[in-house]
């Protein structure tokens, strides 16, 4: 009896399982085909970007929101990769009217990008000749962080408005210095929305050392690409 | 005798409150507004310039899926996903292919770094000086240099032991000394290290004598390593390996 009721439940069993791993395993592109071929095509044009980008000679920073990472690079290879704690998108608001455009973002090479402040170079002269020998010691210049300080914000203002602002991590936002700070920020964005380009802004957050490394660093006129992809995701 | 009036004794009605004036300092008298109805209008305008401003600015939000492309807004992709799969693996291959497979070298020429990479792994990460900006002129109306280091792609061209400095022109008008006509006198040993890398142009990166100034700009526009850093370096380059400069 027992052996009989085993036979008869066996297979339906077995039937049930195969149904169970097949609905279990089903590949996750059931989704709808519209979907995944818009994705798709986001991706395409993304790679080709890149790739127009890695053929030329110029320098041009990748900022990756879902690997949450801003890359330099040139010819397609990443010189330096850093991780970034957020990325926002800003739009300039004056008197509650929002201006700027969420479109266009992503699809297109940010180009010419101009660094604000602007990383003044202070170079040394010397002239030598009869009458101004050489001197027989040349000062040793400051370290880099010397040289360049970099502010706890700074701009890339690309063209057509658009600009890439990177913001250094700061715990000492909660001081009164950093409530100074916070006021003097806003005052900048104010401006910013009033008299500026009043373009869409990408906002990106990194360490405090390595958004003062980029500052120093970026070349110039470097371009912008942003990837496919929520930050966070 | 007359009676002698000073200012302050003067019958200019000054409101409660204000700052008297005294000879020889610069005093601010606040003067507040008598009228009521002016009061009330100078808190109104208060309030909504605050309100004004307060609504004036840049608004974040976090970038999101659909912040972006015209593409994401168009109309539906052509080809099949199958199709599109194998065009996006094909330029993502297209992609890949550009980083170099073996060593590479990367250089952070304002923040004096030199990293040893292969793929994406970091191999050494050293410091280095690279270009001081210096600008070097030869008299008035003479010739100029700049000291910089250039950016961009580079190769190792050369591989040198026991480099022997070739003194420019330049080294001699630093130092003020003339400029030799026979070419032995323009050798020098030693300074450049046990080993230099030649990356053309006149570029190099070698050793130095002076490793207490690495991390400053302190070069010529050549990348100066330590000692160790450099034998590391030498050992696992070859002829032809990339050199990127930023």
């Amino acid at each position: 009896m027992t052996l009989a009721i085993r036979r008869s439940v066996t297979p339906a069993a077995g039937t049930l399982a195969v149904l169970l791993v097949v609905a279990t395993h089903a590949p996750a592109s059931a989704e709808d085909p519209a979907s995944e071929a818009a994705d798709l095509a986001r991706s395409i044009a993304s790679l080709r970007g890149q790739i127009e980008l890695a053929s030329g000679d110029a320098f041009y920073l990748l900022l990756d929101p879902a690997g949450a990472t801003l890359e330099l690079v040139l010819h397609g290879v990443v010189l330096e990769s850093y991780p970034v704690s957020s990325i926002e998108v800003g739009r300039p608001r004056v008197v509650y009217v929002e201006g700027g455009a969420a479109d266009g973002l992503r699809d297109r090479i940010w180009t010419h990008g101009e660094m604000h402040p602007v990383r003044e170079q202070d170079r040394l002269e010397i002239r030598v000749d009869e009458d101004n020998p050489a001197p027989e010691e040349i000062p040793v210049p400051p370290t880099p962080e010397e040289r360049y300080p970099a502010p706890d914000r700074w701009l890339v203002r690309y063209a057509e408005g658009l600009s890439l602002q990177v913001v250094a991590a700061d715990p000492a936002e909660s001081s009164s210095f950093g409530l100074w700070s916070a006021l003097t920020h806003r005052a900048g964005d104010l401006a910013a929305a009033l008299f500026g380009d009043r373009g869409t802004r990408v906002r990106v957050e990194l360490a405090r050392e390595d958004a003062g490394t980029l500052y120093r660093s970026l070349p110039p006129a470097s371009s912008l690409l942003i990837l496919p992809g929520e930050s966070g995701s | 005798m007359p009676e002698t009036r000073t200012p302050r004794d003067a019958d200019v009605p000054f409101p409660a409150g204000a700052l008297e004036r005294r000879p020889g300092r610069v005093a601010i008298v606040a003067v507040a507004p008598r009228s009521r109805v002016a009061r009330i209008a100078i808190a109104i305008v208060a309030i909504v310039a605050a309100v004004v401003l307060w609504g004036t600015g840049y608004v974040y939000r976090p970038l999101g899926p659909d912040d972006g492309g015209a593409v994401a807004s168009a109309a539906p992709a052509p080809g099949s996903p199958a199709r599109l799969r194998s065009e996006r693996d094909k330029l993502a291959a297209t992609l890949r292919r550009k980083t170099p497979s073996g060593h590479y070298i990367v250089v952070d020429q304002t923040n004096n770094r030199l990293y040893l990479k292969r793929g994406e792994e970091t191999v050494l990460s050293a410091v280095c000086s690279a270009g001081s900006g210096m600008v070097l002129h030869e008299g008035e109306g003479g010739r100029s240099w700049i000291f910089d280091t250039p950016r961009g792609a580079f190769k190792v061209r050369n591989k040198i032991e026991n480099p022997v400095w070739r003194k420019p022109d330049w080294a001699f008008v630093e130092a003020n000394e003339p400029i030799p006509a026979d070419p032995s006198e323009r050798l020098e040993y030693g300074s450049l290290g046990e080993y230099a890398l030649y990356l053309g142009d006149g570029y190099l990166i070698h050793g130095t004598l002076y490793e207490r100034l690495l991390g400053r700009s302190v070069t010529h526009g050549c990348i100066r390593l330590g000692r160790d850093d450099l034998r590391q370096v030498y050992r696992e380059v070859r002829i032809g390996t990339p050199v990127f400069i930023f």
